[in-house]
């Protein structure tokens, strides 16, 4: 097995050998250069909205399958503020804030790991975990749509509209007990997800049987080609990434014992 | 505190909306409609305690603590004080107010407005420790005495005076909007003693557009807006073509979000009877070119659309945009390098339109302008690098 690292994947084919067996020629870049290696099968196990423009032969079907999965735009910032007496003084350590910017403002879990030990006293130093997720709340309109545009937004913002969302909030919610965000917060780093996690039904929106079906739509086989990711169970964790890349592996293999396709 | 209490806590900051009593009083609803706190609040913690600057060409004046204060405030003043300061702009210690207190508008508002006005903040505002931040305007040219001499010429301390051939719906309108709302503090140009040029609606430059720090608050004169729309934008900030981002759109989150819905109406009916004189078509045309088309898709378009109609009250339209199509680009200028906020109402929380400051440079981002200004059969006039640079 040779890991290519570094490596972005640009296309996936199903081809016909001389011999009539089937394979799979994929291209991929490495440092500017395009490379091609050919292969019986084939696993497509990232975002799978691209599955369309890397494989282009996929079915008209699947391809509007695949590109009902919008994904929502995330943000996770991580804050360390001086010390967590504000949190202390009222008696939480998870705040959901569902109309600001951040809907979740918690402490982080206090976990100990090598030589890092977690802040065990309030008067320590501690990181803020804060989520966001860019959108048009209150806008009614379609969950898809919101995303997109959330994207377009997150895309948009300097580092400094971030920080200033982020003192702002930080001070409204905590400033009643002490809190100053010119002396309190010691450093921020943003993790800016565009297109962050995969869409999820709603079954206050969505028709549960409908997409049922288009996810069953959308992860078909192309030929010797399967599809994993989490992306392909409408499920954005690491558990159903396992599920679902160990059903594209037994795809593989039922083709295989089937004789490949 | 408890977690419940934090959570809804958290959800009314967030809001950022000012809380206005559902039980006003006529004190409070004039305050409101004279958006007193705009002025006077620096500190959202010390609210009408004064201390917001504002520019001037021979340096900074500061708004002052209009609480009831005994020693920082206002309260001392008596009533007479009070009608004084609102309506000659002389301050009860005897010193001529800076215009940049609309008292040439709040002259206009009755005396009982004045009172039910005093009432409310010798009575239910909480008296504010603030102590008044001198200008930093230096001597002599601190010297108040030239104020007389400014009001002499530009200042008419008369009340408003109804027009009989008008209704009363229509009264009123001109009434809040040449008072209280004082609308044409932005909305009036101004000569070049910063004076408005014109007080009332008779005179053809009142309402007509004029640009203040860097915005550009459009003519609003005429029908330019159906009643439902302009109706629509002063109470919720959006109408199904348009929203208003910058300094009207703090306005409608702090005043005209809460005015009543027959004084709304009140002021679109005056508004939109003022007479328009015609508008000229642009003598040179914006032209759209292929890279700002892609800047466009890349930038504008997953929002706005690929048609440049936006969404219904939600994401305004580029197509026909009085914003879009102003002879004075300033506006979308200044929205394009710095983004803004919609306003957030009761109904609504703001939007924002992300800053591109960081990705445009000023030809590139005149090319977009003009894109948007020549596309969707929008006409308008061609804006520059210059203008841009202008404006960062």
């Amino acid at each position: 097995m040779r890991l290519r690292l570094s490596s972005t994947g640009l296309h996936a084919q199903n081809i016909t050998l001389e011999d009539g067996s089937a394979a799979v020629d994929v291209a991929y870049i490495n440092q500017q250069q395009v490379h091609r290696v050919r292969a019986k099968q084939a696993v497509m196990a990232g975002y799978n909205m691209m599955i369309p423009y890397m494989v282009p032969e996929v079915s008209e079907a699947q391809k509007e399958a695949l590109l009902q999965n919008v994904k929502a735009p995330l943000v996770y910032s991580n804050v360390v503020i001086r010390n967590w007496q504000t949190f202390m003084k009222l008696g939480v350590h998870n705040i959901y804030c569902p109309t600001a910017p951040y809907c979740m403002v918690k402490l982080d879990f206090p976990v100990n790991m090598g030589g890092y030990e977690h802040p065990d006293s309030p008067d320590k130093p501690v990181v803020l975990h804060m989520v966001y997720v860019p959108n048009l709340a209150g806008s009614a309109l379609p969950s898809r749509e919101q995303s997109r545009k959330g994207r377009s937004m997150l895309l948009g913002m300097s580092f400094a509209e971030h920080e200033k969302i982020i003192r702002e909030q930080l001070q409204d919610m905590l400033g009643g007990v002490g809190f100053n965000h010119e002396e309190d917060i010691i450093a921020i780093t943003l993790n800016r997800w565009s297109h962050g996690y995969s869409y999820s039904v709603n079954t206050l929106f969505d028709d549960e049987d409908e997409a049922e079906a288009i996810i069953t739509t959308a992860r078909q086989p192309i030929g010797n080609i399967t599809i994993a990711n989490s992306d392909s169970d409408w499920s954005p964790y690491a558990h159903s990434a396992i599920e679902q890349g160990i059903r594209a592996v037994d795809e593989l293999i039922a083709m295989q014992a089937g004789g490949a396709q | 505190m408890s977690r419940s209490t934090l959570a809804i806590t958290s959800l009314l900051l967030a809001l950022s909306v000012p809380a206005v009593n559902a039980q006003a009083s006529e004190g409070e609803y004039i305050a409101t409609l004279g958006d007193c706190v705009a002025c006077h609040t620096s500190n959202s913690e010390q609210p009408l305690a004064g201390g917001m600057a504002f520019p001037t060409p021979v340096g900074d004046v500061y708004s002052t603590n209009i609480s009831p204060d005994k020693t920082h405030g206002i309260g001392n003043y008596t009533l007479e004080d009070f009608i004084k300061a609102m309506r000659d702009g002389v301050a009860k210690e005897g010193h001529n107010l800076y215009p940049a207190m609309p008292y040439t508008s709040y002259a206009k508002m009755r005396d009982e407005d004045l009172e039910a006005l005093y009432r409310y903040l010798m009575d239910e505002v909480e008296p504010q420790a603030v102590a008044n931040r001198p200008t930093d305007i230096i001597w002599p040219l601190s010297m108040r005495w030239p104020l007389a001499v400014w009001k002499w010429f530009y200042h008419d301390d008369s009340q408003f005076e109804p027009d009989n051939k008008q209704s009363d719906e229509w009264n009123r309108g001109a009434y809040l909007v040449q008072g209280a709302a004082h609308c044409g503090t932005c909305h009036t140009p101004r000569g070049f003693a910063m004076q408005e040029l014109a007080l009332d609606g008779a005179n053809g430059n009142y309402l007509k557009g004029a640009e203040l720090d860097g915005w550009y608050a459009g003519d609003i004169r005429g029908d330019l807006y159906s009643q439902e729309e302009m109706v629509a934008l002063l109470k919720t900030g959006r109408s199904d073509k348009e929203a208003v981002l910058g300094p009207m759109a703090d306005v409608i989150t702090h005043s005209s979000q809460h005015f009543r819905e027959d004084d709304l109406n009140s002021i679109v009916t005056y508004v939109r009877s003022l007479s328009t004189t015609p508008v000229s078509a642009p003598t040179q045309l914006a032209q759209a070119s292929e890279s700002a088309k892609t800047d466009y898709k890349m930038y504008c378009g997953t929002c706005h659309g690929s048609d440049g109609v936006g969404r219904d009250h939600i994401i305004p339209a580029l197509a026909g945009n009085s914003t879009v199509l102003a002879d004075n680009p300033a506006s979308l200028v200044n929205i394009l390098l710095h983004g803004g906020q919609t306003a957030t109402t009761k109904a609504h929380i703001g939007y924002n339109m992300p800053a591109y400051d960081w990705k445009f440079n000023d030809q590139q981002a005149a090319d977009l302008l003009n894109y948007i200004r020549a596309s969707w059969g929008n006409q308008g006039a061609p804006v520059s690098a210059q203008n841009v640079k202008d404006q960062r």
